[in-house]
């Protein structure tokens, strides 16, 4: 409970503490739209990579060489890291107090971007070359 | 780090087992946590056994008759004693609840009886809410208008009172915040499931005109975004109420107005 350790301070004073941040809205709405977006690309995604695992090496590249498969790829890794993000964000509000709470989110966001662009890096040039 | 475990100090041991009350007929076990703090014990388990035929029916008369037949220093607090005032929510048989309105053989025996989970003890069975208290008057729970004030009284219609029903029961007993693990972790910023319904039900409350002030208060990822829909508030709340269903339309009204 003592994350603001002026115990002289009133317990109004305490509650109110900085004011209200004014944010958190964005990202439930964003939790919701990837939740919801994550449905339809996940049962694409099955699909697409069980038409794959028929394939050998040239006929998987020509199938993420199309646009089709290619968007639904990078569309699904991408909603799926960013709840990936907002979720672990979330638990580490939850759970984490005081300075390491700042370094974690960091973390979490840095490994999240890390992450982003290394899965459209990779699909754009399998595509792409 | 989140604590998983008790600190030392408040570590629950074994306490006095008292004595049986002679020539009773029917005796129901009690086991309640006993915390004193003018003492450097831990808190501690007693058992007293309670003579069903010499006392009413519901847990607070058996802790009334532990108090005034076996154990005088039990401290407890209570006041109506029906359900109204809140005073006697604590921990029994596992589940946040009403002393006054839960009755000895609703829980099966032996009855065990904690204080509300997770906050500061004063002594025995009463919990320090004054944190929770004053989230309470951070939402400012009073009607705010900036319209001057009618001539006999602001107008709502029955479908518009309609809405504050299954809000203004609430009789800011603790019980549903203190069930709330996001309010055990985050209880200095989390309001709580109590404090937010009462938010609610001044944010849909017709004759209200700061629902704008309201919500920009609310807006805050400890405040309100620390409500994971689990529950617990509408299971143990005694008087039936869903304040994880009022923190949903708060979030609701959170995006209505960005939309």
């Amino acid at each position: 409970m003592a994350e603001h350790p002026s115990d002289l301070r009133t317990p109004l004073g305490r509650v109110r503490f900085l004011g209200a941040a004014r944010t958190g809205t964005t990202d439930a709405w964003f939790v919701h739209v990837t939740s919801i977006a994550l449905i339809p690309l996940t049962v694409g995604f099955v699909w697409l990579i069980l038409d794959l695992l028929r394939k050998d090496y040239n006929g998987v590249r020509a199938e993420l060489a199309r646009p089709i498969p290619a968007i639904l790829l990078l569309a699904f890794v991408l909603a799926g890291i960013v709840h990936m993000e907002l979720g672990m964000r979330s638990i580490i509000v939850d759970y984490i107090n005081g300075q390491s709470r700042a370094w974690a989110l960091a973390a979490n966001t840095l490994f999240a971007a890390l992450l982003a662009l290394a899965c459209v890096y990779a699909t754009l040039r399998i595509a792409f070359t | 780090m989140v604590q998983l475990t008790l600190p030392q100090n408040s570590r629950i041991k074994p306490g006095k087992t008292w004595p049986k009350p002679a020539n009773a007929a029917r005796l129901t076990e009690f086991r309640i946590y006993r915390w004193n703090p003018d003492d450097d014990a831990n808190p501690h388990i007693d058992v007293y056994f309670v003579d069903r035929d010499d006392c009413g029916p519901m847990i607070l008369d058996a802790l009334i008759w532990i108090k005034s037949k076996i154990d005088s220093t039990l401290t407890f607090r209570r006041s109506c004693r029906e359900g109204v005032c809140g005073s006697c929510a604590m921990n029994i048989d596992g589940l946040n609840t009403l002393a006054c309105t839960r009755g000895i053989d609703e829980v099966a025996a032996p009855v065990t009886v904690y204080p509300l989970p997770h906050q500061e003890v004063i002594k025995d069975l009463v919990p320090d809410l004054t944190v929770f208290y004053a989230q309470h008057a951070s939402i400012e729970p009073w009607l705010k208008t900036i319209s001057p004030p009618p001539e006999k009284e602001w107008l709502q219609s029955p479908e518009e009172r309609a809405k504050l029903d299954g809000l203004y029961e609430c009789i800011l007993c603790a019980s549903c915040s203190t069930a709330c693990p996001s309010y055990w972790w985050t209880g200095d910023r989390y309001l709580g499931p109590a404090v937010l319904l009462q938010a609610y039900r001044w944010l849909v409350d017709s004759r209200d005109e700061a629902q704008g002030e309201r919500l920009d208060n609310l807006e805050d990822p400890f405040r309100l975004y620390r409500c994971h829909t689990i529950m617990n508030c509408a299971k143990t709340c005694p008087k039936g109420l869903n304040p994880a269903k009022a923190i949903i339309h708060i979030k609701e009204m959170m995006v209505e107005r960005r939309l």
